[in-house]
């Protein structure tokens, strides 16, 4: 992607994600308050970062692959179970995935 | 001495009261443990004063009955007598951790006058019941008729103890700020990896600030994904700060167009828990405030030093890498996974598995990034609510 088009993206999304923040503060509450839009809401988060977590760790150009960044993610998990804080978490996977990087070379 | 003066104001007290006390009792949101840190400090006693006349203090924070520390005061804060500033000596009465502290003072009148102060911690429903206490019933007579008690007035205990409600919420929100702070960092270093250069990754965090959004975009961009992708997927998920909004209006009443145009851009997720989390409205706007400006600061900062950071690293610093990004987002979602950070855990579990699986599923097939947008139809999985009552619109 040539920097004209990443400087576009980030510009456009900055903006956009702004205006959602000032869409909130703005508009009446009930536009917002209905119990359907509040629903789908509360759980795009969960299926978009979960899509995120697969894409980002399982996946390679359009296949799907096992190698160090599945490593990272099961430590990061474990890590996350015994409530470590996000530093860390973020610290050990990142240990994880060049400690599978050096040992199959 | 005035009339009405000994009047008690502690509905929490266990027994009546002796006439020769004054109290005042507040909930706190914090532990005992965190109360009583800052009630045992030299520093923190000048720190919650109300009354003015604490200038400074020295000496190790108490950890025994008969343990000392100085204080500088300064009576012209009181004006009922031209001592000006003197030296008093607190002198530890009463030391039971994270239960009750209190004090007697020995100060310029020798043998000293007997009076004691103190506080008293309750653990309660949402924080500390804390109770601050003069009791002078054990007074030297002999110099009874020429002492005005009580000295501080029952209105500093009461300013005393929302001086501390404030210092506890400040300092809650300024310790999250800088973790939160910190994530930059990773932040940072996944934009370099996803191709940013050091001012893209520093402009999405000074005008987008969203970290979930932010990671969201250059994580579709690092997968390959084309810009409609990448931008779709970061809007989507700040969708939530819109709400947020909606909560937040009312606390933040913002008075003019332009502060809240100013306030809507600190609107995510860390600032709206704190605000809404804090006893009331004052200390609401004081904890979105704060954490805001604490996130905004060192968010920005950890971003360019992730950025700059991440840039020139070897093969094996870039595997490193290449697994943080997967386990930010990891870090992400986990809290909604978990009662303690969603209404419907189990929704959500289910939720996330529909959008991971869906997103696998449809990566052989589609152009990258646009199975991320996809995952959302995973939220139909959500159904109906079962559980929440419908609240008035």
């Amino acid at each position: 992607m040539s920097g004209d088009a990443l400087w576009a993206a980030v510009v456009v999304a900055s903006v956009g994600c702004y205006l959602l923040k000032l869409a909130g503060m703005s508009v009446p509450a009930a536009w917002v308050e209905q119990p359907f839009v509040a629903r789908v809401v509360d759980f795009v988060p969960a299926a978009l970062l979960a899509a995120l977590v697969a894409v980002q760790g399982l996946t390679s150009d359009d296949r799907v692959v096992v190698d160090g960044r599945l490593a990272g993610l099961a430590v990061a998990a474990l890590a996350l179970a015994l409530r470590a804080p996000f530093i860390v978490v973020i610290v050990l996977a990142g240990a994880a995935g060049a400690g599978v990087h050096v040992l199959t070379g | 001495m005035l009339p009405g003066m000994t009047s008690s104001s502690a509905p929490a007290s266990p027994a009546e009261p002796a006439a020769e006390r004054i109290e005042a009792t507040r909930l706190i949101p914090a532990t005992p443990g965190e109360v009583f840190a800052v009630l045992r400090d030299p520093q923190g006693h000048v720190d919650i004063d109300a009354s003015g006349m604490l200038m400074d203090a020295e000496g190790e924070p108490a950890s025994a009955v008969g343990d000392r520390f100085l204080v500088h005061m300064d009576r012209e804060a009181l004006g009922d007598l031209p001592m000006g500033r003197y030296d008093v000596e607190v002198v530890i009465t009463a030391y039971e951790p994270d239960r009750e502290i209190a004090w007697t003072i020995e100060g310029t009148i020798k043998p000293p006058l007997r009076h004691v102060y103190g506080y008293r911690l309750e653990p309660a429903d949402g924080g500390t019941l804390v109770t601050s206490y003069c009791d002078w019933s054990d007074l030297r007579e002999d110099l009874r008729p020429f002492l005005t008690f009580p000295i501080v007035p029952e209105s500093a205990l009461k300013g005393t103890l929302g001086i501390l409600d404030r210092t506890r919420t400040l300092r809650d929100a300024v310790g999250l700020g800088v973790a939160v702070g910190l994530y930059g960092i990773a932040f940072g270093a996944a934009a370099d990896a996803a191709g940013l250069d050091a001012w893209q990754a520093l402009t999405l965090s000074l005008l987008m600030f969203t970290g979930a959004s932010q990671f969201a975009l250059v994580g579709v961009l690092g997968a390959g994904g084309s810009a409609p992708a990448a931008v779709g997927s970061a809007l989507l998920l700040g969708t939530r700060n819109t709400v947020y909004g909606v909560r937040m209006a009312p606390l933040l009443a913002p008075r003019t167009a332009l502060g809240r145009a100013a306030a809507a851009h600190w609107v995510i997720d860390e600032t709206t828990a704190m605000a809404v989390g804090a006893p009331d409205r004052e200390l609401g706007r004081l904890a979105f405030w704060a954490t805001g400006a604490t996130i905004y600061l060192g968010w920005n900062a950890m971003t360019l030093v992730g950025a700059l950071g991440a840039s020139g690293l070897g093969g094996t610093a870039a595997a490193a890498l290449d697994s943080v990004v997967p386990a930010a987002f990891l870090a992400l979602l986990w809290p909604r996974l978990t009662t303690r950070g969603s209404a419907e855990p189990g929704v959500q579990r289910r939720v996330a598995l529909g959008g991971a699986v869906v997103a696998l599923a449809l990566t052989p097939f589609v152009p990258a990034g646009v199975q991320v947008i996809a995952a959302v139809v995973a939220v139909a999985l959500a159904g109906r609510s079962s559980t929440r009552t419908e609240r008035p619109a």
